[in-house]
């Protein structure tokens, strides 16, 4: 049996996933970058190795991806996140026709054709907002988790907007409508309106078919998930394990290189 | 080979003014875009263009509002900085809102130096048009004769456009080379080639060029894939260019206000109202230009078709001609299945690793769809 390994190398966190020549899963590590991308890129992979109960020399090729790619210096071949995410949403996920992936510091959303392959794409500018970075700072203001943050943005009973896209003064506009005696829920339900409407705006850029499909940590977040439904209205698939696809997308590469 | 206009780009300010010493001439300072420096070589001085650097911003934000695009604000802030202590005059052209109100910026900031202001119409008449640019570029030489205290002479405008002529015709050989032969010099080395003659004397530029041409020309042709033609104002930062190097994207051509929009139509044959108005508005299409008979996405169609390219979009942040004419191109190639993306840059910026996976990812795009 032949094996292949796609390690993902984000802004906060390092996924590794090896998979064999069947396409089947064998294992997958998700952890923290810390300071180290590097160290964090060869933790997440030797953790995935232990899982499978593999050894390096019996993985055939690697291929990383995320924005700290060229620091695994382990891998093979590297390819950008945009193919990575397309490849593996493709396998779990086959006809779909978008893909929003929303991570920790950018987002994307992009256009596919069959198997996977890249028709189209766009990205957010370089600031946070539109990113899971926003969320995690508004979150930060709330005195909340990112799950509480969903849970509580889902149990909203009144409708208030954040007039501000830009992380730094959405911040000061949550602290403001704290004080001005809205609820948790309410403002939490802005905050995830915001975030929805700016990757709405991304993701029409390239064109919304009826297909579906999100990847990437913000994936997770129901009331984000809730929210771009109600604004593209379809339904939108998510993976079990969407922090992973990037990883996933990335041995499959590391498979058809082969 | 190219170390020379590395040094040119790098030591600009010091090298115009280790020329200033040793020729004596007037330094005229040329803003972007359209003004032709044929007139300024006539006049016997030498003109300097500016484009703006990758410097940070900390006077210019106190003159300029924030909105303002990174061309004029760094700009304005080399001048503050006295990087532009060895400018007798400056000339200004109206290709765009920022740049006129960086015009009169100037002359309320440095009243000693003289700010001249060559106005481009925005008006659909070609004879009106053209009755314009000639009074508009008498009344420039006008103001360049006091400043240079010369006179302006068809014997001197003879040798200038000659001078002229023969760098136009090096610079338009080197697109030639690319276009033929793109693996023979890397993006970062051509645009700093072309760069350089922004801060050199045209006749020193020129007597530099001649023999890197020369030998670029009888290099063998290697062909390669993944070809792009990049399409805005300027390529700047400059540095940003090493990103396609090192991703492996080949730029064949471009469609820039400081490459071939500048070039293609030739040097200035004289100062009559025609050859005037060729020069200006006889290039290829121009988001800074009125010209209602021009079609800049059918041009970038033909481009992309006839080089086997994707277009990328280089777009300085906050360039409102650039920006507003981006999403109907855009459209218009992507209904045309040419591979096109864009990204926003401020000349300021330090890290580029967003837009390298932009060019990345395009460039995995461009391997499955090319």
């Amino acid at each position: 049996m032949k094996y292949f390994a796609g390690i993902d190398v984000g802004s906060l966190t390092a996924k590794a996933v090896v998979v064999d020549e069947n396409n089947r899963i064998l294992g997958y590590h998700v952890m923290p970058i810390g300071q180290d991308s590097f160290a964090a890129g060869m933790s997440a992979y030797q953790q995935v190795l232990n899982k499978a109960g593999l050894k390096r020399e019996d993985v055939l090729s690697i291929v990383s991806t995320g924005y700290s790619r060229k620091r695994f210096t382990e891998a093979t071949m590297q390819k950008t996140e945009i193919s990575c995410h397309a490849k593996g949403v493709s396998v779990i996920f086959p006809g779909v026709t978008t893909l929003i992936d929303v991570g920790g510091q950018d987002s994307k959303a992009m256009k596919l054709g069959k198997n996977g392959k890249v028709l189209d794409f766009a990205m957010n500018d370089k600031c946070a907002a539109g990113t899971g970075r926003f969320v995690e700072v508004m979150a930060h203001a709330l005195n909340l988790s990112l799950d509480g943050l969903s849970d509580a943005a889902l149990s909203f009973k009144n409708e208030l907007s954040l007039s501000s896209t830009c992380t730094v003064f959405g911040e000061s506009e949550v602290v403001s409508l704290l004080s001005q005696g809205h609820t948790v829920a309410d403002i939490a339900w802005a905050i995830i309106k915001s975030i929805a409407d700016r990757i709405v705006a991304l993701a029409k850029r390239v064109g919304i078919g009826q297909d579906v499909a999100m990847s990437g940590g913000m994936a997770k977040n129901r009331a984000l998930v809730a929210r771009l439904e109600d604004r593209i209205g379809f339904d939108i698939l998510v993976p079990d394990e969407p922090q992973i696809i990037g990883a996933l997308g990335a041995a499959l590469i590391a498979k058809e290189e082969k | 080979m190219f170390e020379e206009f590395f040094k040119a780009n790098r030591e600009s300010a010091n090298l115009a003014r280790k020329w200033k010493k040793k020729t004596g001439r007037k330094i005229i300072g040329v803003m972007p875009e359209y003004f032709p420096s044929e007139v300024i070589t006539a006049l016997g001085a030498y003109p300097v263009h500016f484009r703006g650097t990758q410097m940070p911003l900390s006077r210019s934000d106190t003159y300029m509002q924030s909105f303002s695009c990174t061309t004029t604000r760094t700009i304005l802030e080399q001048a503050l900085n006295g990087e532009m202590d060895y400018v007798d005059a400056f000339v200004f052209t109206t290709m765009c809102d920022n740049q006129q109100n960086l015009a009169e910026v100037f002359k309320n900031l440095f009243p000693d130096k003289p700010v001249i202001i060559f106005l481009i119409p925005f008006i659909s008449s070609v004879t009106l048009r053209q009755e314009h640019l000639k009074e508009q570029i008498d009344r420039s030489i006008s103001e360049l004769e006091r400043v240079t205290g010369n006179k302006f002479t068809k014997d001197g405008l003879k040798k200038a456009l000659m001078l002229h002529e023969r760098l136009n015709t090096l610079i338009n050989n080197l697109y030639d080379i690319r276009r033929r032969n793109p693996g023979a010099l890397s993006a970062y080395e051509f645009y700093s080639i072309v760069k350089a003659g922004s801060f050199l004397p045209p006749e020193e530029y020129t007597g530099m060029l001649g023999p890197v041409v020369k030998t670029l020309g009888s290099m063998d042709v290697k062909d390669v894939a993944d070809r792009v033609i990049i399409s805005g104002i300027t390529p700047e930062p400059l540095e940003l260019t090493k990103a396609f190097d090192e991703i492996g994207l080949h730029i064949v051509d471009d469609d820039l206000t400081s490459g071939t929009r500048r070039f293609s139509k030739g040097a200035l044959k004289g100062t009559d109202a025609k050859s005037l108005d060729n020069f200006v508005f006889g290039g290829s299409p121009c988001s800074t230009l009125f010209d209602p008979s021009k079609d800049r996405r059918s041009y970038l169609l033909d481009k992309a078709r006839s080089n086997r390219a994707g277009v990328i979009m280089w777009q300085i942040k906050f360039c409102e001609p650039e920006a507003f004419e981006r999403p109907d191109i855009t459209s218009y190639l992507k209904e045309n299945n040419i591979p096109v993306t864009s990204f926003e840059v401020e000349l300021q910026m330090a890290s580029f690793e967003g837009i390298k996976t932009r060019l990345q990812a395009f460039k995995e795009l461009m391997e499955v769809q090319i």
